[in-house]
């Protein structure tokens, strides 16, 4: 069942991907974007999958609904058409970059599955390899482990639920948050101080700065 | 665990490399904001494929700061892209090359 | 013996700085000084000097004993580094004695004497401070207690003398006549360093004379031979030997006075002097020696060729300069410094009185200096025609005047006296040239003295009616260096106890004395006197003869059937011309490479605008860099990225 539901969301994330960028299936920036908010969805899913239970849910909400909308907003005030087609002016060809990525995904991919030989491949890493202290030993021991005189299912039930609970849960990741990484929440909290302010400003239309005169009419003014 | 986590990484790892596709080979900025998105959703799969297999859930804290990051540089990056549509009227990433040496 | 209150060391340095005194004061403030006040400061500053010299000569001698006795003092410690110790001390002793009286006295009477001759000069005080300040570095040289005093006084002599070679320095010539004896003293200089220098290894750090002395003992005799020839290429070049004599004939170009006192009587005897005070080193290289006696011979003989046909009188001279040295430094050559030494002092008196009646003449007429044009001045300038005659009468070597007991000495020393281990040839070269060069010198000063002062005048008329007489200063340097030409021989009688020159240097000269010998009977002596008296007399009768009423007969006649050798002679056998070629167009062409090729094209061309161009080059290759395309810098990222992941997985 795992298996079907992985090959669904991760087909499902790389086909829609591929779709972004290829603009075949996707001729306007809109579609593109549509694309997008798909692959993040499939990747939400995944996510899932991973027991990552609240960052699937921060994903869909964060990404596909507030940064994609923010795109499609974007879009429609540039009221962007069809990307202009016609030959591009840099000297390397769309063809070469396209190989020399791809080239350099296949090594990377390479590099993990230890096909170039590598000792830190992972198929010979057996600290990755073992699922180690995740949710599934936890849950493994529960029921494994006496418990009493309760009835059977009932402790067992709590037993996996406290597993669960402590791993990838809302509690734990903020457990983490708030504790070990209270720095680095707070200076988040910062940077998105600043990003507000700042985007407002770099976007702004007419920039009246103190002591220059009266801001020109900006140009591309045009819809 | 019954699938391999090389097969989550090996999809991480696609999705990087379509991101870096996108931003290689497109010409609209828009698009090419598109393929940072997808390079960071690529590395967040990694970190919580790591995570799940070490047990703890330090990744998922790093997952979190990086959705806040990328929501951050996205809308500072579109602000930038509007600014630049209104004195060059074209988001075509060729047409921004004052900084030629 | 305490001169006055003046303790006799202090005494000793004021000798030396009053002079330089003078000159600083004369030299910043003599614009503002009246005429009195500038001679007062000048004057006044050598002959306190003159005193003071006396006075120290007179304590010297009643020192007791017979050794050399020494008044020495030390001002400060000059140079100490390591072991190299130079203090700046000046010492007197029996030689320098005799040195700074000449000095000091000829020196002053030449200070008496400007005062008339340089009366109209607008540079009358920058001539007296220039005067000054040559006297002191004079004094410095024949004063200084060890060998780099010495040299800072050569040098300040060097730099003096082209001072006032160039004192009218508006006349482009004159200008570089100064500038001409300079620089060929400069050449000679490098060798007096290398000597220096070498002097200085083997001491390992000290140049007093007394401690190069002791350390020569056991050095090679090649060491030594290199050292002492060193040294004698810089006495070449300080007195006018072949072949640095050059700059001496052009030195005329300054005022007489200053021809008188550093071209006759002092600068250019600093390198006879140097060889003396180093006697004890030259004694033990007798290849140095011969060369030194057959060098000063040859220079005797060719300058007095070239003397025989000049007309100006002032040339004449001068090149009766560069002989009388060329005897003084044969002298040496066959080892008797002592006599060297009297034969300076001689010719100091009458070649210095010499010069200043030739002064007086050219002065009376206004600056016309060519000796045909002159004749028959002998009723409008009484004193000045009387101590020329004397003069030259002296120089001639005609008995009892001074230049007879001196000259006849070095030729009975180039007869008889001789080195243990030395050339025995060379003391009949030596002999033979001498006495060629005394028969030449007879004639042509006599032939001077008869050109100016008789037969009847050829020159100009106007200036014959506005003769300007000379001033009583003038007239009282010339009578008192007249009365020295005629007794100031008699100090060196060549008659044992008679002789008190030779007894009062003999102790500086005793440690040299057992190095050499004399060959011949004592009574040959007087046979050679008779020798030397007879050709003399030739001279100076030829001379008569042919010129007794202006330029006669025979050599016109002379002249015109040997034109080629005359016109030789006339040009001083055509060296300037040969330097010209030979070392000065060479030595402009190359500089003229070092600019165009070295300076311009390398330097400039490669090293500088060459740098430069190759950084603007690497700059324009790297500048593609920036395309101003994003996708490019992403794609560089993206490669840099996966090298690093490469480097750091692998």
């Amino acid at each position: 069942m795992e298996k079907v539901l992985f090959i669904l969301f991760a087909g499902g994330a790389i086909l829609s991907a591929v779709a972004v960028i290829l603009p075949v299936i996707a001729p306007t920036p809109v579609h593109s974007a549509l694309a997008l908010v798909v692959t993040f969805l499939c990747l939400a899913g995944l996510y899932a999958l991973l027991a990552a239970h609240v960052l699937a849910v921060l994903q869909v909400l964060v990404y596909a609904g507030a940064i994609m909308v923010l795109f499609l907003f974007v879009i429609m005030l540039l009221n962007l058409g069809q990307e202009r087609t016609g030959p591009p002016r840099r000297a390397t060809s769309r063809v070469l970059t396209s190989a020399l990525a791809i080239a350099l995904i296949l090594l990377l991919t390479g590099q993990i599955f230890g096909a170039l030989g590598s000792s830190v491949g992972f198929k010979s890493n057996p600290a990755v390899t073992n699922p180690g202290t995740g949710p599934d030993q936890c849950v493994a021991t529960c029921l494994t482990r006496e418990m009493g005189d309760h009835p059977r299912d009932k402790a067992r039930k709590a037993c996996q639920e406290e597993c669960w609970e402590s791993f990838g849960s809302l509690r734990s990741v903020g457990r983490l948050l708030f504790s070990e990484y209270l720095v680095p929440f707070e200076l988040l909290s910062i940077l998105l101080l600043i990003a507000l302010p700042g985007a407002l400003i770099l976007a702004k239309k007419n920039l009246e700065l103190p002591g220059t005169p009266e801001g020109q009419p900006s140009e591309g003014n045009e819809s | 665990m019954s699938i391999p986590i090389s097969w989550y990484l090996l999809v991480a790892m696609i999705l990087f490399g379509i991101g870096i596709l996108a931003i290689l080979t497109r010409r609209n900025v828009i698009v090419l904001f598109m393929g940072i998105e997808l390079m960071l959703n690529g590395c967040n799969l990694t970190f919580l494929t790591f995570s799940r297999s070490y047990g703890n859930s330090v990744g998922h804290v790093s997952a979190f700061l990086v959705i806040a990051i990328a929501a951050a540089e996205a809308a500072i990056g579109l602000a930038i892209t509007l600014a630049v549509f209104r004195h060059k009227g074209s988001v075509d990433v060729n047409e921004v090359r004052s900084l030629r040496g | 013996m305490v001169l006055g209150s003046i303790h006799i060391d202090t005494a000793l340095v004021l000798v030396v700085l009053l002079p330089l005194i003078g000159a600083i004061l004369n030299g910043l403030f003599g614009r503002f000084f009246s005429r009195r006040v500038v001679n007062l400061v000048a004057i006044g500053s050598v002959f306190a000097s003159f005193l003071l010299t006396v006075g120290l000569f007179l304590s010297l001698r009643s020192s007791p004993g017979d050794g050399i006795h020494t008044i020495s003092t030390t001002l400060f410690t000059w140079i100490h580094v390591g072991s190299l110790h130079i203090p700046a001390s000046f010492q007197m002793d029996q030689l320098s004695a005799v040195m700074t009286l000449v000095v000091t006295g000829v020196g002053f009477l030449i200070h008496v004497y400007s005062t008339g001759y340089m009366a109209d000069d607008p540079g009358y005080s920058r001539y007296f401070s220039y005067l000054n300040l040559f006297m002191f570095s004079m004094l410095v040289l024949v004063l200084g207690g060890n060998l780099a005093v010495l040299f800072v006084g050569w040098e300040g002599v060097g730099l003096c003398s082209y001072l006032l070679i160039g004192f009218w320095f508006t006349d482009e010539a004159k200008a570089v006549a100064g500038q001409k004896a300079f620089v060929t003293n400069r050449v000679g200089d490098l060798g007096f360093l290398i000597g220096m220098l070498m002097l200085l290894q083997m001491t390992q750090g000290s140049l007093d004379f007394d401690v190069i002395e002791s350390s020569l003992g056991l050095k090679q005799q090649d060491t030594l031979n290199f050292v002492t020839l060193m040294f004698f290429v810089g006495a070449i070049g300080k007195s006018a030997q072949i072949p640095l004599y050059i700059w001496l004939p052009d030195a005329m170009a300054g005022p007489t006075p200053v021809s008188a006192l550093i071209h006759a009587a002092t600068m250019v005897t600093a390198g006879v002097y140097m060889v003396a005070r180093l006697s004890f080193m030259f004694a033990m290289t007798p290849l140095t020696l011969a060369l030194i006696a057959i060098v000063g011979g040859v220079t005797a003989i060719f300058a007095a060729s070239i003397a025989l046909t000049q007309r100006d009188i002032k040339k004449v001279l001068a090149y009766s300069t560069v002989s009388q040295l060329g005897f003084m430094f044969l002298a040496l050559g066959v080892g008797a410094f002592s006599t060297a030494i009297f034969h300076l002092t001689t010719h100091a008196f009458f070649k210095a009185c010499l010069f200043l009646g030739a002064g007086a003449v050219i002065h009376a007429l206004h600056g016309e200096q060519d000796g045909f044009k002159m004749g028959g001045l002998k009723k409008h300038l009484p004193i000045t025609r009387w101590t020329f005659l004397l003069a030259t009468l002296a120089i001639a070597g005609l008995p009892p005047l001074a230049g007879f007991f001196s000259k006849d000495e070095i030729l009975w020393s180039a007869f008889s006296h001789q080195h243990v281990q030395g050339y025995p040839m060379i003391q009949q070269i030596a002999l033979g040239l001498g006495m060629v060069a005394a028969l030449f010198t007879a004639f042509y000063m006599m032939r001077l003295y008869l050109l100016i002062f008789h037969g009847s005048y050829r020159g100009d008329d106007h200036h014959l009616e506005h003769l300007h007489k000379p001033s009583w200063g003038m007239k009282s340097a010339l009578i008192i260096l007249g009365a020295l030409s005629l007794c100031g021989g008699f100090m060196g009688i060549p008659h044992g106890d008679l002789n008190v020159f030779a007894a009062w240097l003999a102790p500086m000269f005793s440690d040299t004395a057992s190095l050499f010998k004399t060959t011949q009977e004592h009574s040959l002596e007087y046979v050679l006197m008779a020798v030397s008296t007879g050709i003399a007399l030739i001279g100076v009768g030829i001379a008569w003869v042919s010129y007794k009423d202006g330029i006669g007969q025979l050599p016109k006649s002379l002249a015109s059937r040997l034109p080629r050798l005359h016109g030789l002679l006339l040009d001083a056998y055509k060296v300037d011309a040969l330097v010209e070629l030979g070392i000065k167009r060479p030595f402009r062409g190359f500089a003229r490479f070092c600019h165009r090729v070295l300076d311009t094209l390398l330097i400039d061309g490669l090293f500088v605008t060459g740098t430069a161009r190759v950084v603007a080059g690497f700059g324009a290759v790297f500048r593609r860099i920036q395309t101003g395309d994003v996708q490019h810098y992403a794609l560089l990222i993206v490669l840099g990225m996966t090298t690093l992941l490469y480097i750091a997985f692998i």
